[in-house]
């Protein structure tokens, strides 16, 4: 996608972030970070002992020099054990750097998601720079790490593997770090040839995981069947997937050309290296036992060589996130509010005020709420109507102080509208279905009383869902849902979970969001008696799917384009003859025909 | 007896998981592969061949070595030899190997590229052709899932698992004839301490492998809990209930209390494993240099640097196969998984005929049906007898649970009932082709599907153009003053990702009405058609309901009386049985639970 490419252009060069991170984690944590460092360095010229010491005992073996032998094995030996003790260690020690550095990161990230307005999760650059910045960071900051260790590593390793060759015939080394000039080179160039195909691609990549979504979910299995597209999605889908092909194969075409090249060097290389040892023998500068060593000192260094320049590459590409944090921390920065005080304690039902507020989303030009001016008294119930974008919403969002708005003023009680306070109480439509235990999908209500299973089991039990704990095989700390539980809920269900986490706060003002799925009628009247009883003696305000019910409320209020168009009881309303009188005899044209034979 | 319970046998093996024998894994392994290299012969055999020419290099390559070192020797006691020869062919051997590479990879690329989405497409092709009854089974769903998620990287992996082994086992092999004919029993010598050993590392292996696994978990919980804070909905919770400090708390917790207490496990199963190697190690070498420097067998200059290449060559590869061994394990329980897969029956299969027969209008008789979902005991539709005249409107009313999405799924023929016979006309619904029923039905289903393409597409899938049918369905629908108003028309894509728009729930669902609608079949099925809808839209969608269910037999399943009302005939279903059967009028009369339902909606506006 585009802002792929432009954040990997943008930004060749990630080193700076790199030695940044490490900073961080050697201020939070020095001694694990020196301790790795110092085994990567000193672990790793182990290869050089293998290299002196296989040469020694051939050369002692072809000798007869048993003790020469021995003394040799012992140093290969040595070096065994080395090499065994250097990876549980290095492990060890990588995993606690490597958590430090996820730890670092993430949770700044975090903290400052959260300190960032809600309304600006809808204005894109920014929610772009949070995903992006976001997505496993934790997992992503340890991969960097262990990068750049695995790139000291292969360079300790290359030059150790090289230093017994030195002292044989230093023409050897020249021969063989010359040859692979080209081979870094082409294999730098592989690394980035990959990067830049899978980034072109990304979008055709996404249209095919969409398809092959919608094949594998269950919501489009009955369409799909009866319907008889399957066939066609997965051509399309393979179509999507030979489209990617086509030109990865193109681009692995050009880089095994270029591999092949470098590849030839290389092998020039090992021929004159192989000539000038055979000369060394000959001229017997060199013992005999030595051949063994260097032919193995020569493979094993230019198998480094490769690795190197991957890892080289893969430093500066897997770094380019880094960058992705430090733009979202801008951006971010660029919104936080100062979280304000929370407002004095006060108890009873909370009254509401809107002084000419009107709000805009961040980098739009249309207001979604205009000029509005309300009051809602303390223990007032409303009913918020009206179509699909008329703001309601938005309204509901303003008055629990998730949103800012761009003019005006929202008052909670008598001072400003935040969402920093613990009394507001809301069922959303899109309510959060918290895949973690039933315990947290309750008490996130009120986290401070999360450990009170009385008062959880209070709750579950006024929003009909009592008996759920006991069902359970592990009760309130049963893990919910499909993602990491065993038992995945109904729809139904997961809807009651989210009236008894608002039944568990001690909320003044109570915000519902009645669902428009398709709840039975039965369902629905249960639901409805619901939120009046979590309702009563709080100020309530619902936005109501259901034009009939809604006329039960204290005050019906009718959104249309950002404004309240109609405020009134059902009776004045229905006197009024405008939108909501239209609406509710709509409905009631359904209802009311006939409706003598009830009787 | 059930069908529900014959399709289980059918899943068996894919449910019980790491039930198989080793030997059968190996052969789902060599299976898979087999069915990787038919898909694209040529790179795979390509692929092979370069395994096996470098493999081959390193015995070529010490063979020639200790050749080289003979010249040497030769040569240097002043006889006449020709150590160039020699050095050449050893240097071919290490240069044939480097030149090998690339061409390895590419052909590895080919088949990454195109034989891996084939094999991948096949199972996703027999997602949408397996029963549905089965696919909505949780646990089958599960492995379903599984399988094709896997199936990209575990293929790669598969192949992969065959290039190591191949590249491993060639060198060992030769290594070892190489050392037999110096003297055979240098090769009891370097390989009887291993065996203890491969037995520990198995066991290790198996530890750090468990441990690993529990560290995937919490790291998934971490991971989900970090991305509440980069979702729109868990934002707005986050905010209200104060929940953001809770919640960085427990993501720390997720992200490495595991891996504390993990760490020192893997470290001290690692330390037990690395340690084994060292010791069967230190016997090899006492062995060797007992037996050389004892002259218990006589060896020359180059017998001790063959066998000292090798016994490096056998050190460097054994490892890496002891890896590639258990990998082969692992993806062979995978391989076994998807030729299981791949060989369930294929009920909803697509298979094209010849013969287009025009859809004639049919009656649907339901004779002693009985439905039970797979693993369940209890019927979902019990016993129902039922028959829909020519043209009929009948509505289905009942609560959530009740059954009638099911007994609609019977109807279309996407699930089989386990007992009793669905007529379409006087034939058996379960005798007439798919095909043929794709033709006589269309659905609009609570859960219909948003294709990420674009607005004709949507509603022309799979079927081809025809401009004034589909005129009529986008009016008909209500969908002209949308297409109107977006940017690219009818061609505009319906996925914001993809550089497209989305479109509200309502247009969504007026879309799935359209192309129900386009496929102008004589049934129509609607399951709660106007569920996303706002009050308004809902009545529009009402008023259209007339003209979609003219001239068709229409089946409509809502919870809004006010639309049932509108129908020819209402059934309300009750725990899988059909307890009232009338029109609105006659079940008002009845006074049961439909006029108890009727009271409740209606009152509301009185």
């Amino acid at each position: 996608m585009v802002s792929i490419v432009s954040v990997a252009q943008k930004h060749p060069s990630n080193w700076r972030g790199i030695v940044q991170l490490l900073g961080g984690i050697g201020r939070r944590n020095p001694l694990p970070l020196v301790s790795l460092t110092l085994l990567t360095i000193i672990g790793n010229t182990r290869t050089g002992l293998y290299v002196l010491s296989l040469g020694g005992i051939t050369e002692a073996l072809i000798v007869q020099n048993r003790r020469q032998a021995i003394m040799w094995a012992l140093v290969f030996l040595g070096a065994g054990v080395m090499e065994q003790l250097y990876w549980p260690f290095r492990n060890h020690l990588r995993s606690i750097v490597v958590d430090d550095a996820g730890v670092l990161l993430q949770k700044r990230v975090l903290l400052k998601s959260a300190q960032v307005p809600l309304e600006h999760y809808e204005h894109a650059p920014f929610f772009n720079a949070l995903t992006r910045a976001n997505d496993d960071l934790g997992g992503r900051s340890g991969t960097i790490i262990s990068l750049v260790f695995d790139l000291l590593q292969v360079l300790i390793l290359f030059a150790s593997i090289l230093a017994p060759v030195w002292f044989i015939d230093a023409r050897i080394v020249g021969m063989v770090v010359i040859g692979c000039i080209p081979l870094f080179i082409s294999t730098w160039h592989t690394a980035h040839t990959y990067y830049e195909v899978k980034t072109r691609n990304a979008p055709i990549e996404l249209y095919a995981s969409k398809l092959s979504d919608l094949i594998l979910q269950r919501d489009a299995a009955a369409e799909i069947r009866l319907f008889g597209t399957g066939p066609r999605l997965v051509q399309r889908w393979l179509g999507a997937r030979n489209n990617v092909a086509e030109q990865s194969i193109r681009a692995v075409g050009i880089v095994t050309r270029s591999q092949f090249a470098g590849e030839i060097f290389v092998a020039m290389s090992m021929a004159a290296a192989i000539t000038l040892l055979v000369h060394n023998l000959l001229n017997g500068r060199a013992p005999l036992g030595s051949l063994v060593a260097v032919v193995f000192a020569i493979v094993w260094s230019i198998d480094m060589v490769g690795g190197l320049a991957y890892v080289t590459r893969a430093v500066r590409e897997n770094g380019a996130f880094l960058n992705d944090v430090f733009v979202f921390e801008e951006e971010a920065t660029r919104f936080q509010r100062p979280a304000p005080a929370i407002a004095s304690r006060s108890t009873g039902p909370m009254k509401v005020r809107l002084k000419n507020a009107s709000f805009r989303y961040p980098d739009t030009d249309r207001d979604v709420v205009h000029n509005l001016n309300l009051e809602i008294a303390a223990g007032e119930h409303i009913a918020l109507l009206g179509e699909n974008g008329a703001g309601k919403s938005t309204l509901v969002r303003l008055i629990a102080g998730l949103y800012t708005p761009t003019i005006g003023r929202v008052y909670q009680d008598d001072s400003i509208a935040t969402d920093n306070r613990d009394d507001i109480g809301a069922v959303f439509q899109d309510f959060e279905r918290w895949q973690l235990p039933l315990r947290d999908n309750v008490g996130f209500g009120n986290i401070n009383q999360i450990s009170d299973d009385t008062a959880i089991h209070r709750a579950l039990e006024k929003s009909d869902l009592g008996n759920l704990p006991q069902e359970l095989e592990d009760g309130l700390d049963t893990w919910l849902g499909r993602e990491f539980g065993e038992r995945d809920l109904s729809g139904g269900q997961w809807q009651r979970l989210a009236i008894a986490r608002a039944f568990f706060r001690n909320a003044r003002l109570l915000i519902l969001d009645e669902p428009t799925a398709a709840l039975d009628p039965l369902a629905e009247q249960r639901l409805f008696e619901r939120f009046r009883e979590l309702a009563a003696g709080k100020t309530a305000i619902t936005i109501s799917h259901r034009i009939g019910p809604a006329r039960s409320a204290d005050r019906i209020l009718v959104m249309d384009r950002g404004q309240v168009i109609e405020d009134g009881t059902h009776e004045s309303l229905m006197n009024r003859n405008g939108m909501y009188a239209s609406m509710f005899r709509s409905q009631q044209e359904w209802y009311n025909h006939d409706s003598g034979e009830t009787d | 007896m059930s069908s529900g319970s014959n399709s289980l046998v059918a899943i068996q093996p894919l449910l019980g998981e790491s039930k198989r024998s080793l030997l059968s894994r190996v052969r789902s392994f060599i299976w898979l592969i087999g069915k990787l290299a038919e898909t694209i012969p040529l790179p795979f055999i390509c692929w092979l061949g370069m395994n096996i020419l470098q493999g081959s290099m390193p015995p070529f390559q010490i063979w020639a070595s200790g050749k080289l070192v003979n010249a040497i020797q030769v040569r240097i006691d002043g006889h006449q030899a020709n150590p160039w020869l020699w050095a050449i062919l050893m240097a071919s051997g290490l240069a044939g190997s480097r030149l090998l590479a690339p061409t390895k990879s590419w052909c590895e690329a080919a088949i990454h590229e195109q034989g891996v989405p084939a094999v991948h497409s096949r199972v996703l092709e027999r997602t949408t052709e397996v029963d549905l009854a089965l696919l909505e089974y949780q646990a089958f769903h599960d492995v379903a899932l599984r399988i094709a998620e896997q199936a990209n990287q575990t293929l790669k992996e598969t192949l992969k698992t065959l290039g190591d082994i191949l590249t491993n086992v060639i060198p060992i092999i030769g290594a070892i004839l190489i050392i037999s004919r110096i003297h055979w029993l240098l090769v009891a010598a370097l390989f009887l301490p291993l065996i203890p050993l491969l037995a520990v590392s198995l066991r290790q292996g198996d530890l750090v492998w468990s441990a690993l696994s529990k560290q995937t978990r919490d790291r998934r919980i971490a991971q989900y809990i970090a991305a509440r804070f980069s979702d729109r909905q868990a934002a707005k919770e986050i905010r209200l209930f104060g929940l953001a400090d809770e919640l960085i708390q427990r993501w720390e917790v997720h992200f490495t209390a595991t891996r504390k207490e993990m760490r020192g496990k893997i470290t001290r199963a690692f330390l037990r494993l690395q340690l084994g190697g060292t010791g069967a190690d230190v016997i090899s070498y006492a062995v060797l240099i007992w037996a050389i420097t004892g002259r218990f067998v006589h060896l020359t200059a180059a017998d001790i640097t063959v066998l000292m290449g090798a016994f490096m060559t056998i050190g460097n590869q054994s490892f890496q196969l002891q890896q590639a061994t258990l990998d082969i394990g692992k993806h062979g329980g995978f391989a076994a998984d998807v030729r299981a897969f791949l060989n369930l029956p294929a009920p909803c299969a697509v298979i094209p005929t010849s013969a287009t027969i025009p859809p004639q209008p049919l009656s649907i008789t339901l004779d002693h049906v009985s439905f039970a979902y797979p693993g369940a005991t209890a019927n979902v539709i019990d016993d129902v007898n039922l028959t829909i005249p020519v043209g009929q409107t009948l509505a289905i009313v009942g609560e959530n649970g009740a059954g009638k999405t099911t007994l609609l799924k019977l109807i279309l023929g996407l699930y089989q009932p386990d007992s009793g016979r669905i007529f379409f006309g006087d034939r058996d619904l379960q005798s007439i082709p798919i095909v043929e029923r794709q033709a006589l039905m269309a659905a609009v289903f609570q859960s219909f599907s948003r294709y990420p393409e674009s607005i004709l597409e949507n509603i022309t899938i799979p079927k081809g153009h025809d401009a004034a049918e589909l005129e009529r369905v986008i009016s008909e629908a209500g969908l002209d003053r949308m297409i109107a108003d977006v940017p690219d028309g009818i061609e505009t894509i319906l996925s914001p990702d993809l550089g497209g728009i989305d479109l509200s729930g309502g247009q969504w669902q007026r879309l799935a009405i359209a192309r129900a609608a386009y496929r102008n079949a004589t049934i129509l099925a609607l399951d709660e058609p106007t569920a996303a809808l706002d009050p308004l839209a809902e009545v529009d969608i009402f008023k259209r309901f007339a003209q979609l269910s003219d001239n068709r037999t229409t089946i409509l399943i809502s919870h809004r009386l006010g639309m049932t009302r509108l129908a020819d005939r209402i059934i309300v279903i009750e725990h899988g049985k059909i307890t009232e059967d009338g029109t609105h009028a006659q079940l008002l009369r009845n006074n049961h639970h439909y006029a108890e339902l009727w009271e409740m909606q209606s009152r509301w506006y009185r």
